[in-house]
């Protein structure tokens, strides 16, 4: 499996290498510069001209290229605050090795295993966010908004909150709805899903987000009275000085809206998808030998079914990363959420290269990422799975 | 039993979470629980807060007589969000950033939003030759002083000096920012006093009008990184406010700055806020939301009639609507240099009957009405985007007339030897007003016997190579006025013979070296824009400003169309002290006169 990994990672270096160049061409060739919204003040003449010197746009476009990719690839500064960074990485290291070596035969392992060591990773990074000063050297906006890497690691975190949140929302409702619709197919609940899909499926998610907005943050509170969410932002001024209580709610009340409005078409997707799933298992021979073995129709369902039906909603949630990302970049600039899909849209209007590159970049990573975590865990979850 | 539990767990679960909504949900806003009384505030009667849900319907002339109450945030939405605090750098030119940093700078002279001229900010007076502040030298050098005001400080209690002015002019020369020199390059000399300042010009200019409009306090800045440290902090204030937290993505909050130097008429400690809170919402559609969500008090959206009128339904609510004819002034424009022959090989642009012919084609009513529903007049002359009150109104001479068009299309056809006159129309495609403006051309060219043909671009070619390669037939774009005769004679580089773009800005190419026109208007005009950059004396600025607007008008550059509207909202029965400005300072121009009606 560690070739099999290191293979991927290989073609998914060279996949990002061309989508960079790519990208930089179009940005390139889609016409304008970033100095051009100074170029209609007379006053501004002398500055574009330094400008142009400083951010390089004097240079053929290869070197530009080359320069941006030599930046993207170098660290700017790795300053390790303490002591504790250096033994939390030691420990996971450790953890993860034991992990790995370890062998224990129970079918349960396997997949205990692979969330084991997905977590220890997530909490050391929790862990070592604020004891490690580390950035790499993406260069500054053009349009002046500073270091790129702070910029997109800075909205990073609300597209995260909101993209987890979305997600979670997707499989807690999708995946119920679909094995809830298999198992009473055709009945009017299953209709009523079906038809729910497909209009959550075919409506563009700026009408799904400006009408949730209308309706549940403007509409509901002149009907009711109650303020239940907010039209925009991700927290309200003044939440630093809220209670513990009153901050969840406000984070809720504001969360909402925009998770509920990426989380949709997941939703109506998920549900299909697993509806479809569970279909299939539910004629399959091996669970007509359960039924006719006399099992209980929960353990059926549950033990057998549901546990099969679920493998192939991995690979579809992995490659959704995607999709919940771009909805997040419309979403984001209807809700004013603080995140990387704002950032983007903002960048596109100011012809920000570094910062649209940066964004493109992380994105590529983190599909080509997803795609691979998507791999492994199918081959985690399926023991017939097997990597050459 | 273990059903039992888990149906128990999942009852407290709900109740949990329904108690923790219903809590958030009745818990209100941030905004009316920091409403504090400053220290230095007179007593005054407060109002009960109205809710969300039954706004209390007044307007802002039915403050209480007592005066404004201190305390209270407002909330002002846009749809930009400043890439930096700091206007001295890359991207401290966007109008956003002189929007917040309204609350927090403080220079020579501000713009009045009721009267749209220069009045003094921090000098006792704006300085002229009439009141001595400026004398013209006999060595041909122009000295300007500027006496700074003895309550004039910073917020941390330091007084604002001649070194301050000095430190802003050394920092704006420094090779290493990428700041606009012009003008401030022509300063020879300087004499610094504790609340004084001169500086020698080399040449007499009016453009002296404008400088030093931003003050750097050097006891804070000096020494520090500029071009780093300033752009997500601000330093000590000169204005009411404070810069005091900004959540990027969300919005900036400045708080009151206590040692504010400025009193208002009444003799009341500025500001009245404790805060203002600046929201940054992408969508314009969301801004109107919030603001009919009463999430946000004060809005500048975009001038849609669509938007005007929605907005418009809310004064019944409470709501107010300012809409202005603003300072962006949208024209029609030929180019004159070879490029325009790749756009259209067959362009007439250097017929005077041609230029002349299709400006009584345009029907700028009609334009004004379908593009603005009618909420204001076309423009007959651009100096009414700077000084209505110098205006000649010279365009007004080409009525709305395609009889007289097609005689004057006639006579172009004759002295140019053509059967027929084409032309190629273009600006940006993103903008919807365009666009319309581009249908209604088509239909008024075509009537009068013109072929006519839209091609229209995004606006980073448009704007990028098009107009730097000057590769356009006919043209449409707008500039931007600004108040006082120094904007006025600024606006002449656009059309200065002598400076072709990339290091002039004649995009046009009129009278430029590669021109199809080069005649004695363009030499005039050239030496009217010399002498205007040569004197300070109205006496003889205004008569070479009124030559040049007639040059202009009867050799048909350019036809003005129309000033873009500008718009803002307020919640007038919360939020008093609003008065739109519709140039360049915004409408946070006067900040601290702003207060809340419910504190």
């Amino acid at each position: 499996m560690f070739a099999y990994i290191v293979r991927r990672l290989v073609y998914g270096v060279i996949t990002l290498f061309v989508l960079s160049a790519l990208v930089f061409m179009l940005v390139q060739f889609g016409g304008g510069s970033p100095l051009d919204r100074l170029r209609l003040n007379p006053r501004m003449v002398n500055v574009i001209q330094k400008l142009t010197v400083k951010y390089g746009l004097d240079l053929p476009l290869y070197q530009q290229y080359f320069k941006w990719l030599s930046g993207f690839v170098s660290v700017d500064r790795f300053v390790v605050l303490g002591a504790s960074a250096w033994i939390g990485f030691g420990s996971v290291v450790a953890a993860t090795a034991g992990l790995f070596f370890t062998k224990v035969k129970a079918t349960w392992f396997r997949p205990a295993r692979a969330f084991g060591v997905v977590a220890i990773w997530v909490s050391f990074f929790w862990f070592a966010k604020s004891r490690v000063d580390f950035a790499m050297d993406w260069g500054d906006s053009f349009r002046g908004d500073g270091p790129v890497w702070d910029l997109v690691f800075g909205a990073a975190g609300a597209t995260f909150r909101l993209g987890v949140t979305a997600l979670s929302l997707a499989l807690i409702i999708g995946l119920p709805l679909g094995v809830f619709q298999a198992v009473r197919q055709y009945s009017f609940f299953d209709q009523v899903g079906t038809l729910g899909s497909f209009i959550a499926f075919s409506t563009p998610i700026f009408i799904v987000a400006t009408g949730l907005q209308v309706v549940l943050a403007f509409y509901l509170e002149r009907w009711t009275g109650l303020k239940l969410f907010f039209v925009v932002g991700m927290t309200q001024v003044g939440y630093g000085d809220l209670g513990r209580l009153a901050q969840m709610g406000d984070i809720f009340r504001h969360l909402a809206l925009p998770a509920l409005s990426i989380a949709l078409i997941s939703i109506a997707g998920y549900a299909r998808f697993q509806r479809a799933a569970m279909l299939e298992v539910l004629h399959s021979d091996y669970l007509r030998t359960a039924k006719s073995k006399g099992l209980p129709r929960r353990t059926v369902l549950v033990k057998h079914a549901l546990r099969n039906a679920l493998l192939p909603i991995v690979t579809i949630v992995t490659l959704d990363v995607a999709g919940i990302i771009g909805g997040a970049i419309i979403t984001e600039s209807i809700f004013g959420w603080p995140g990387v899909g704002r950032l983007y849209i903002g960048a596109i209007n100011a012809v920000d290269y570094p910062v649209i590159m940066a964004i493109v970049m992380v994105i590529g990573m983190g599909i080509v990422f997803m795609n691979i975590v998507a791999d492994i865990l199918y081959g985690v979850l399926d023991p017939r799975v097997r990597y050459e | 039993m273990t059903h039992l539990w888990r149906s128990r767990k999942v009852a407290w679960s709900a109740v949990i979470i329904v108690f923790a909504l219903i809590a958030a949900a009745c818990g209100g806003t941030a905004e009316t629980t920091t409403t504090t009384t400053a220290p230095a505030a007179p007593v005054t009667t407060t109002t009960a807060a109205p809710t969300t849900t039954e706004p209390v319907v007044t307007t802002t002339t039915t403050a209480a007589p007592t005066g404004p109450a201190y305390g209270g945030t407002v909330v002002v939405a846009d749809d930009q969000e400043p890439p930096t605090l700091n206007a001295f750098v890359p991207g401290g030119d966007n109008f956003i950033v002189s929007i917040v940093g309204q609350s927090y700078w403080a220079g020579v002279q501000e713009i009045d939003g009721f009267t749209l001229e220069l009045i003094p900010e921090l000098v006792t007076e704006l300085p002229t030759e009439s009141n001595g502040g400026v004398v013209v030298n006999d060595d041909g050098t122009m000295t300007v002083t500027y006496t700074i005001l003895d309550e004039a400080q910073w917020s941390d209690g330091v007084p604002i000096s001649g070194d301050d002015f000095q430190f802003t002019l050394d920092t704006i020369m420094d090779p290493d920012n990428a700041i606009s020199t012009t003008t401030y390059e022509d300063i020879v000399s300087t004499e610094v006093g504790p609340k004084s300042f001169t500086y020698t010009l080399s040449a007499p200019t009016v453009l002296y009008e404008f400088l030093f409009g931003n003050i750097i306090p050097k006891h804070d800045v000096e020494g520090s990184d500029f071009l780093n440290d300033w752009n997500d902090t601000m330093w000590v204030s000169a204005g009411p406010f404070i810069f005091n937290e900004w959540q990027k993505g969300e919005f900036i909050e400045v708080v009151r700055n206590d040692n504010y130097w400025k009193k208002a008429e009444n003799g009341d400690q500025l500001p009245y806020l404790d805060s203002v809170v600046f929201r940054f919402i992408p969508e314009t559609d969301s801004i109107i939301t919030a603001f009919k969500a009463r999430e946000v008090d004060v809005i500048q959206p975009p001038p849609a009639s669509e938007t005007i009128e929605e907005l418009q339904k809310l004064e019944a609510e409470g709501a107010r609507v300012e809409v202005l004819s603003g300072p962006v002034w949208e024209h029609l424009n030929f180019q004159f240099g070879p490029a325009r022959l790749i756009r259209n090989p067959d362009s007439s642009n250097e017929n005077l009957n041609y230029r002349k012919a299709v400006a009584h084609t345009i029907d700028k009513e009609l334009i004004v009405d379908e593009i603005l529903a009618g909420q204001v007049e076309p423009l007959d002359s651009f100096v009414e985007a700077f000084s209505p009150t110098l205006s000649q109104g010279s365009w007004a001479q080409y009525d709305y007339n395609p009889e007289k068009a097609m005689e004057l299309l006639e006579l172009a056809k004759a002295e140019l030897g053509k059967d027929s006159i084409s032309t190629v129309f273009s600006t940006t495609s993103n903008n919807d007003a365009r666009v319309k403006l581009s249908e209604l051309f088509d239909t008024m060219f075509s009537a009068v016997g013109i072929v006519y043909e839209n091609q229209l671009e995004e606006s980073q070619i448009f704007f990028g190579e098009t107009l730097e390669n000057g590769q356009w037939d006919l043209g449409e774009w707008a500039w931007v006025g600004a108040p006082g005769l120094s904007g006025l004679i600024g606006i002449m580089d656009i059309f200065d013979p002598n400076g072709p773009p990339p290091e002039g800005s004649n995009f046009y190419q009129w009278g430029t070296p590669t021109s199809s026109v080069i005649d004695d208007n363009t030499a005039r005009l050239a030496e009217i824009r010399t002498a205007l950059n040569q004197t300070v004396d109205p006496d003889k600025l205004i008569p070479l400003l009124q030559e040049a607007e007639t040059i202009l008008a009867d050799q048909v550059v350019i036809i003005p169309l129309y000033a873009r509207l500008v718009t803002a909202a307020v919640w007038a029965d919360t939020v008093g002290g609003f008065k739109h400005n519709p140039t360049s300072a915004g409408h946070t121009w006067n900040i601290e006169q702003w207060y809340r009606l419910d504190v």
